[in-house]
C-alpha cells in the first residue's frame, strides 16, 4: 500500500463539491492531519469521509489544524503540525481531512500518507510531542 | 543483618522495602560512594550467609548474573538506554521519494 489520494476527494474536487477546497484557514473550515494506527483502519477506495478513520487516530481524535494553508498552481502547503504529548498505538499512516462545522460524516479525506512520502513512520508514541516537516515545497501537487 | 536465606525474610516485599530505604539514604551521596556501600552490604550478606567458600562463590555468581540481567534490562537492541522520559519525534516529508509528486 502507497500514499494515496483518495479517489472521492478527487471526484468531489472535479464536481465542485462542498467542503473540499483545502486553502481555508481558519479553525473549523480548512485541512487538518490525524495520526492513524493502521492497525486499526485499512484503507478502502471506497471511504470518502473521516468517520471512516476516526476510530484509529491516535492522539488527539480530530487531528491537528494545518495551519496557513495555500494552493498555488496545483501545490498544496501548508504549516508544520505539532500533536502534544501523544500516547495510544503504533502510527503508521497520516490522514489529511477536510474539517467542516459538520459532524465527521461529512469531513472529506482528502490524502493517507504513508512511510513512502513520511520519513519516520511507523512511530510508536512515548508520551512526548510529535512533530510532522513538511516538503519545503509543498505537501503535495496534483 | 539478618541472613538472606531466611524464608521468612526472602520475600519481594521485604527487598522492595529495603531497596527504597537504602535509596532515600543514598539521596546525595556520589554514584561511586553508593556502588562502594551496596556491594559491600552483598559482601557481608553472602559471608554471613554461606559457611563454605564454594558455597559463597556459588551465591556470589548467582547474584552477579541475576543482576547483569536486571542491568541489561535497561537498554535497548541497539544498546541505548531504553526511553524513559517522552521527547518530541519528528516525522518528515521524505524528500527523496517525494518530488512534489501527487500521492496516486
Amino acid at each position: 500500500m502507497a500514499s494515496v489520494l483518495y479517489p472521492l476527494y478527487k471526484e468531489g474536487l472535479l464536481g465542485a463539491a462542498a467542503n473540499t477546497s483545502l486553502n481555508q484557514g481558519d479553525a473549523t473550515n480548512g485541512p487538518f492531519c490525524s495520526l492513524i494506527d493502521q492497525g486499526t483502519y485499512t484503507y478502502s477506495a471506497a471511504h470518502q469521509f473521516y468517520s471512516s478513520a476516526a476510530a484509529a487516530a491516535v492522539g488527539p481524535a480530530n487531528g491537528v489544524q494545518i495551519t496557513t494553508p495555500t494552493v498555488v498552481a496545483g501545490t498544496f502547503d501548508g504549516g508544520d503540525v505539532t500533536f502534544v504529548a501523544v500516547t495510544g498505538n503504533s502510527i503508521e499512516a497520516l490522514i489529511i481531512y477536510r474539517h467542516n462545522a459538520g459532524a465527521n460524516t461529512t469531513w472529506y479525506l482528502v490524502s493517507m500518507l504513508e512511510s513512502d512520502f513520511i520519513t519516520g513512520l511507523p512511530v510508536q508514541p512515548n508520551g512526548g510531542d510529535i512533530l510532522i516537516t513538511w516538503h519545503s515545497s509543498g505537501i503535495w501537487t496534483l | 543483618m539478618d541472613a538472606v536465606s531466611d524464608p521468612l525474610l526472602n520475600n519481594t516485599d521485604n527487598a522492595r522495602r529495603l531497596f527504597k530505604a537504602f535509596s532515600e539514604i543514598s539521596h546525595g551521596f556520589s554514584t561511586l560512594d553508593v556502588v562502594n556501600a551496596s556491594l559491600n552490604m552483598v559482601v557481608n550478606a553472602v559471608r554471613q550467609a554461606s559457611t563454605t567458600q564454594r558455597n559463597a562463590s556459588e551465591m556470589w555468581d548467582e547474584l552477579i548474573a541475576r543482576s547483569k540481567g536486571l542491568l541489561m534490562d535497561g537498554y535497548d537492541s541497539t544498546g541505548r538506554k531504553k526511553g524513559i522520559f517522552p521527547f518530541t519525534q519528528t516525522l518528515t516529508a521524505n524528500p527523496a521519494m517525494f518530488k512534489m509528486k501527487k500521492p496516486d
